[in-house]
């Protein structure tokens, strides 16, 4: 029995999807640029900050409430680095330290330390201090106290996760030297050490991050005769080279002079000011250092895939007007030539009353006047077999039988057709004058098993409707035609298609082993090596979906049973042939453009949506924006090839977001369903006046009692399966192979094992 | 096609998502975590001058 259908992977996509935008947002807006130079006010004397640090020190502990400055012991001097670590300066900047025997201390920012753990490990290695500069150079002066709090637990935990101790030591970004404090400094100091941290500033500014000589530097740096400095530096935030060349002379001439270098804990008298950190902490900035660097890898990883998809829709768009093109020039035949082929019609009908009527009547009048109608009425309820028989026409025959589901009802048609070629028709489809003429007109060549006609949507109210008017003309019609030139289609619409009796036999008629049998059996043909190709002029119009539930439920059967088709078919990749061609061509097609490109789909309107609401990039508005434009364009193309009115291609926009969108979510609802092993039933809609809707196939412990037709070729299909797998790769199926052009098609079935013309007339056997 | 009658592979793949969910929700809260995070250092030394020994050269 098969389970209910799952829910629990739109959870499972949710939190996806929220994990990919916070990593998002994480590296495009918190990690890039929050942080905003204080350029608002000039760094001058606050009135609120004492004297006694305005003139002291450059190290301020404000941790006891008392402020106290700690200057630097004279002949001392401590180098600092702000901004690192980087990649590329602050290795070059440590090999020197060592090379000098000289020791510093590096500020680090958080999210550098997140990404390059390694370089904060080498530094404490190599005897070096490192302080904290926030987690993203956010100015602390003008942020909020949550944003304090924030960047500083940050930072003290991507700390922790690297080198597993924590410090006191703190250097605000934009800081400078203590007679520059002003008041919002102050309270940020205050703040700061509040939280239990030492304010950490410089005496003598390099002004290295203004690229200057390295003349300019050295001068910079130099404290006055005898006085010991904390020097301020850095070793990342862009180009350093110029830090890395004057940081040898500058190190050579202080030492001349006597001073002497060290930390900058060590420089004011204090002790190391580093702590080790519980194992949780510990852990916890491990975690927090990883989610950093997969944040960080998510947009360059969304760019990618985002051109990818670009990529391959543009080459699909690009394919399937190209294809047209050449369709219409070359394969499109607008008479049917030569004597047409005697037509058996079957409408396999399952509480059709409404429709059932009209469908049989247009058959009537397609072209072929001898035409023999089968309305296959499956187990319907509602009166459908009467009407059908009220139509009240000689060429017109009614078949009962309880309901079995659509393939029996086919087979049960292809049981009782009279003639070699049988059109098969949904009995709330309507053909198109002349349509079972044209599609008759194809069989003149031996070699066509069946023929896809050209479905159009009658019910055209409403914007549901009309968007798969769009699509039905868009993508069914060009897709057709390009496998039409592919030599391989994988369906032959249920709506509208026919079929060469032989052919059907030969793969042992239509298969119930999907819930799309209509792509199971195009594929099979393929396989046996049998074409199946398009008329573009055989129209047929046929009722679609008017709600979002009916709709959702038969693009899940479609969608379900395309998967379903696609794994039987598998082995035709390593086949030859017209088989070989579905197997290389037309089903990588189907596996990229309907199963992997909706997959896709999610993520990129999330990244588009996230572009626009942040504005952080144009590029993703730019490509949507683009390729809403490339499908208006097709769409245009599309429906003047297909002879249908542009009065609705404004809903194109609309069509390509919200339709598609809801499409990508029916394929992934269609994956879950079938890697849980609970495939969707048919639907029964509760108050839908055209449908094509079967109500749930009955349960596997009670199963029908087939009739000896339906036991025969249910087996000579069996066996037929068997064989193909028992054969391995390489091998066609055990059908008849097509005949040569020049020869007329002979049955490949056993006279002894399928119903004779008698038996076929007499009804189905009990 | 894709039936599943002993429900192996329902059940890898139900293990296989709740994996999944779990590693999301600890993405996260690992993420929102930082809003609640302790900003404060482990106490080191009290802040003192005192006199240390020069480091070698």
């Amino acid at each position: 029995m098969k389970a209910a259908s799952p829910r629990g992977h739109w959870w499972l996509l949710g939190g996806v999807l929220a994990v990919f935008l916070s990593a998002l947002f994480l590296a495009t807006s918190v990690l890039r640029g929050v942080g905003v130079p204080s350029t608002v006010q000039e760094r001058q004397p606050g009135a609120l900050v004492p004297q006694s640090v305005s003139g002291g020190g450059p190290v301020i502990d404000t941790r006891n409430g008392s402020p106290v400055s700690l200057a630097v012991r004279p002949g001392t001097v401590a180098l600092t680095f702000d901004d690192g670590p980087d990649p590329t300066w602050t290795p070059q900047i440590m090999r020197l330290l060592a090379a000098k025997s000289v020791p510093a201390t590096f500020f680090v920012v958080g999210r550098h330390v997140a990404e390059h753990p390694e370089i904060v490990r080498a530094q404490t290695a190599a005897g070096h201090e490192v302080g904290l500069h926030t987690f993203t150079h956010t100015d602390l002066a003008t942020a909020p106290v949550w944003r304090i709090r924030m960047e500083l637990a940050a930072s003290r935990a991507v700390l922790a996760g690297a080198t597993g101790t924590s410090t006191t030591l703190l250097r605000p970004p934009y800081s400078s030297m203590p007679d520059a404090l002003n008041d919002r400094d102050w309270h940020a100091a205050l703040r700061t050490g509040a939280l239990g941290y030492l304010t950490v500033l410089s005496t003598r500014d390099g002004l290295d991050w203004e690229a200057r000589s390295v003349a300019d530097i050295m001068r910079g740096a130099v404290p006055e005769e005898g006085r010991g400095a904390v020097v301020l530096l850095h070793d990342a935030g862009g180009d350093r080279s110029r830090t890395v060349e004057a940081l040898g002379p500058l190190i050579d001439s202080l030492k001349a002079r006597g001073y002497r270098f060290t930390t900058l804990s060590d420089a004011v008298g204090l002790p190391p000011q580093t702590a080790p950190v519980s194992r949780f902490d510990h852990w916890y900035g491990a975690a927090l250092i990883g989610l950093v660097q997969a944040a960080v890898a998510v947009p360059p990883a969304a760019a990618w895939l985002l051109y990818a998809v670009a990529l391959l829709t543009a080459a699909r768009l690009l394919l399937l007007s190209a294809a047209s093109a050449v369709h219409r020039r070359h394969r499109e035949v607008r008479n049917p030539a030569g004597p047409l082929s005697r037509v058996s019609a079957i409408v396999p009908a399952h509480n059709e009353q409404a429709t059932v009527a009209a469908c049989v009547r247009a058959l009537l009048d397609g072209g072929c006047p001898d035409i023999d109608v089968v309305v296959v009425d499956d187990g319907s309820t509602d009166g459908t077999a009467e009407t059908a028989r009220a139509v009240a026409d000689p060429r017109v025959r009614v078949v009962t039988q309880p309901n079995r589901g659509k393939p029996a009802a086919l087979n049960a048609g292809v049981g009782h057709a009279a003639h070699e070629v049988i059109v098969m028709v949904d009995a709330d489809t309507v053909v198109a004058p002349g349509a079972v003429a044209r599609l008759a007109a194809a069989f003149t060549d031996p070699s066509v098993g069946a023929v896809a006609g050209n479905t159009k949507v009658a019910n055209r109210e409403g914007w549901l409707p009309l968007w798969q008017h769009l699509e039905y003309v868009m993508s069914f019609g060009l897709e057709r035609r390009l496998f039409d030139l592919a030599g391989a289609s994988p369906t032959v619409p249920g709506a509208i298609g026919a079929f060469r009796r032989t052919a059907l036999d030969s793969c042992g008629g239509i298969s119930a082993d999907t819930l799309a049998e209509d792509t199971d059996i195009a594929m099979a043909l393929c396989r046996a090596g049998w074409r199946v190709v398009y008329r573009s002029d055989a129209h047929a119009r046929t009722h679609v979906p008017t709600t979002v539930r009916s709709l959702w439920h038969q693009r899940h059967r479609w969608a379900y049973g395309t998967l379903q088709s696609i794994w039987k078919h598998r082995r035709a990749v390593r086949e030859t042939g017209i088989a070989g061609r579905l197997g290389r061509r037309t089903l990588p097609y189907l596996l990229l453009f309907q199963l992997a490109l909706p997959l896709a789909a999610p993520l990129m309107d999330a990244v588009a949506l996230y572009g626009l609401a942040s504005g952080t990039t144009p590029v993703p508005a730019l490509t949507w924006t683009g390729f809403s434009l490339a499908q208006l364009v097709l769409a245009a193309y599309a429906l003047r090839t297909d002879g249908e009115s542009l009065r609705h291609l404004w809903l194109v926009p609309l069509q390509q977001t919200l339709y598609r969108t809801a499409l990508c979510l029916v394929t992934i609802h269609a994956l879950a369903t079938a890697a849980l092993g609970a495939g969707p039933t048919w639907h029964r809609p509760a108050a839908q006046k055209h449908t094509t809707a079967r109500p749930a196939t009955p349960p596997r412990s009670a199963p029908p009692a087939p009739t000896r037709a339906h036991t025969a070729w249910r087996s000579r299909h069996m066996a037929i399966l068997r064989r193909d797998r028992a054969s391995g790769p390489g091998r066609l199926p055990a059908c008849s192979s097509p005949p040569p052009a020049t020869d007329r098609p002979s049955p490949a079935r056993s006279r002894s094992s399928s119903p004779s013309r008698d038996q076929r007339r007499a009804g189905p056997q009990t | 096609m894709f039936d599943d009658p002993h429900g192996h592979r329902r059940r890898i793949v139900t293990v296989t998502g709740v994996m999944v969910g779990l590693l999301c929700l600890c993405v996260l809260a690992i993420g929102a975590s930082v809003l609640y995070a302790d900003p404060q250092p482990p106490a080191t030394h009290p802040a003192e001058a005192v006199e240390a020994p020069p480091l070698p050269r």
